[in-house]
């Protein structure tokens, strides 16, 4: 489930915004574990935009992989066409001796919340509707301009954090660049 | 002062003022092309130790003046290329100082940030220290002689 969730951002970071856009996505990736590394990534919405034609034409095909299976893009299209058509509420409700996982539709995101039974791994993800739309607009690939162009609408904030034993991962849009961490007072 | 003399005095200030204004000029455009530079340093005994340094005026004016390979199929690559990668030098251009990629593992990291007019790649590994700095007015300039 995070491969795809990470995937659908993925795919909204590669194929972001229009070119007026200057607000900047940021990803931060932070290990706990071993040797403690890090990743720190921002870029102006706006300056990824302008690869979208490089870009879809490369790399727009495809498919998702979900726990190292191909999954049709089509399959999914049809869940997420039964969601969105549906009300507002909670869709999908797991409970395991693992992880308790909630897929919900509310004020215009999807909300996805991963709790592992153990309490060390927690998933957070609040994705615009509009963007999961743009990401299952295509055919049989993922169209990186409509991505963009949805990405461009998503509100400053918060799209993804994860909280594992070993690691921090957070994606938002923000107004301007982060400094370096390390060139922080 | 004899008429003569003025004259002479009128000449020696004028190429003065020549000489001074144009010294000024290309000063000036010497610091605003900034310097392309590449440092590798390898760190085990007997490794290579590399530093290059080029006035970003000198690789501005070569990029001006060379030539563009003529071969279809590289044509066709840049064609698709060159237009993105331009606009996103132009954009650079007027982004802030910041820092667009750094990641630090164990074994070393990787940054990529735009400093001042320049465009500055830093890797340093346990082996190895690898330093490219590329104004970003030479890049925009490249790309553009490569769309035409």
């Amino acid at each position: 489930m995070r491969k795809l969730l990470g995937s659908l951002v993925i795919a909204g970071i590669v194929g972001s915004a229009a070119a007026a856009d200057d607000r900047w996505i940021h990803v931060r990736v932070d290990d706990s574990g071993g040797d403690g590394g890090r990743v720190d990534i921002q870029v102006p919405i706006g300056l990824v935009a302008t690869l979208l034609p490089v870009l879809n034409g490369k790399h727009g095909h495809g498919g998702i992989h979900v726990d190292g299976k191909d999954v049709d893009l089509a399959e999914i299209r049809g869940y997420w066409n039964a969601v969105r058509g549906a009300k507002d509420g909670e869709y999908v409700t797991v409970r395991d001796e693992d992880s308790n996982v909630r897929i919900s539709k509310s004020g215009g995101f999807l909300r996805v919340t991963v709790d592992d039974q153990g309490g060390t791994s927690r998933v957070r993800m609040k994705v615009p509707i509009t963007l999961v739309d743009a990401v299952l607009v295509g055919g049989d690939s993922i169209d990186l301009n409509a991505v963009g162009g949805a990405l461009a609408k998503v509100p400053t904030g918060e799209i993804l954090t994860v909280d594992d034993e070993d690691s921090h991962v957070r994606i938002w849009i923000d107004d301007a660049a982060a400094p370096a961490r390390e060139d922080r007072p | 002062m004899k008429p003569g003399e003025r004259l002479a005095l009128a000449i020696v200030l004028s190429l003065a003022i020549l000489v001074a204004g144009s010294t000024g000029a290309a000063a000036y455009a010497w610091r605003q092309a900034g310097t392309v530079r590449i440092a590798v340093h390898e760190a085990r005994p007997g490794g290579s130790d590399f530093s290059m340094r080029l006035p970003g005026l000198l690789v501005n004016t070569a990029i001006a003046l060379c030539p563009v390979p003529r071969d279809e199929e590289l044509n066709a690559r840049l064609a698709e290329i060159t237009p993105v990668l331009r606009a996103v030098a132009s954009r650079l251009s007027t982004l802030p100082d910041v820092v667009f990629v750094d990641i630090k593992d164990g074994d070393g990291t990787v940054r990529v940030e735009k400093s001042g007019t320049e465009l500055l790649i830093r890797v340093v590994s346990p082996d190895e220290w690898v330093e490219v700095a590329v104004p970003v007015e030479s890049v925009r300039r490249l790309m553009h002689k490569l769309e035409a």
